[in-house]
């Protein structure tokens, strides 16, 4: 992956140019690895997901903002649904999300997606 | 001194005062903006009692405002009363924003185990049982009297179970307290609420002979404070 950062010559052009792009690419990519994450870990809570997110990537870390806007159109989308609950027994009460059948069902049409988007970007380019 | 004068600067001087006391008013079930929300944190609970104190003060200056343009002090008394209908709605919605993205993102308790948080089954029935309770009162002061305030004021209980059911089924984080023990109590909650209509609803009839309504009122309310004390007794078992 090329990092762009502000010190490279033009870099800082460069990373205003491309930000629009980057953040519509993102915001699916996040999408689909909460998704992800929430199939794994069954039943799991934002704090979670970001410590996940952060601790995977040194360079693509959502922000709080991005990880809340992401559950709450997956929930609204009905991908996912969320509990209130008591973690430990104890208060205060906090959201866990997990995949609804929909959300089960669209995450393995999404896998198929990602497949071919890798193949697609390892033959024609860009793939490394 | 205008009509609005002494009501505006009331409100003012409550909402001063609780914007000042906010930091210092520990969370309580008594006193402040109380909502499931604000119990989430110490942060909220500040923050909302604060901007509560400020919307009271906006609220008082435009009372004293609109003194000076309405006519009449029950079109005033109703404008001051829909402000504040206004001020809570706006806060509540304020409040559950940042609540809910408190409670998404913000580190839970240490603990892998969880239970969730206590939510009145809605099922169709209790709907139902609500709105009958609700409708009661004004059916039976039509059939054996007439339609009165009070009337209204016995349709209330009924009103409450019903909308205790929606949201409670559909929110039910609104209802979150921490000094009270999960377990039940919003279905004790609602069977007061049903009991307390149905008692009205009976007075308003001649049925039942004072004497016997007196009786059955002193039992439903044993029963109800016995079901209360079972709870509050009991200890979360975490």
């Amino acid at each position: 992956m090329v990092v762009v950062t502000g010190n490279r010559p033009g870099g800082e052009k460069v990373r205003r140019a491309i930000e629009p792009l980057l953040r519509s690419l993102r915001t699916g990519i996040y999408a689909y690895l909460i998704l992800n994450l929430i199939e794994y870990e069954g039943s799991v809570h934002g704090y979670r997901i970001m410590k996940v997110l952060s601790e995977h990537s040194s360079v693509i870390k959502p922000a709080e903002s991005t990880v809340y806007e992401t559950l709450k159109k997956l929930e609204k989308m009905k991908l996912v649904e969320a509990e209130w609950v008591l973690v430990g027994g104890k208060g205060p009460p906090r959201k866990l999300y997990r995949l609804t059948e929909l959300g089960v069902a669209a995450l393995e049409v999404l896998r198929g997606e990602v497949k071919e988007l890798i193949r697609l970007l390892e033959d024609v380019g860009g793939g490394g | 001194m205008e009509p609005g004068d002494i009501l505006g600067l009331v409100t003012i001087a409550a909402g001063l005062v609780i914007y000042s006391v906010a930091r210092y008013l520990p969370m309580n079930t008594l006193i402040g903006f109380r909502l499931g929300y604000t119990f989430m944190s110490r942060r909220l609970w500040v923050k909302f009692n604060r901007e509560m104190g400020l919307a009271l003060a906006g609220v008082g200056l435009a009372t004293i405002a609109l003194g000076r343009i309405v006519a009449g002090e029950e079109s005033l008394i109703a404008s001051y009363l829909a402000m504040v209908v206004l001020a809570y709605i706006l806060l509540f919605y304020r409040a559950r924003k940042e609540g809910e993205l408190e409670a998404t993102l913000k580190p839970p308790e240490p603990g892998r185990t969880y239970r969730p948080l206590e939510k009145l089954q809605a099922r169709p029935h209790m709907a139902l049982l609500a709105a009958l309770a609700a409708i009661a009162p004004l059916i039976a002061s039509m059939v054996y009297g007439r339609v009165t305030f009070l009337t209204v004021i016995y349709m209330l209980p009924g009103v409450m179970a019903l909308a205790l059911v929606i949201v409670a089924s559909r929110i039910p984080v609104i209802l979150y307290n921490p000094w009270i023990p999960p377990g039940g109590m919003l279905n004790v909650i609602f069977e007061a609420l049903i009991i307390v209509s149905m008692l009205e609803t009976i007075s308003l009839t001649p049925l039942i002979s004072q004497e016997k309504l007196n009786t059955i009122t002193i039992l439903a309310a044993t029963y109800i404070l016995a079901r209360f004390a079972l709870i509050m007794r009991k200890k979360p078992d975490t």
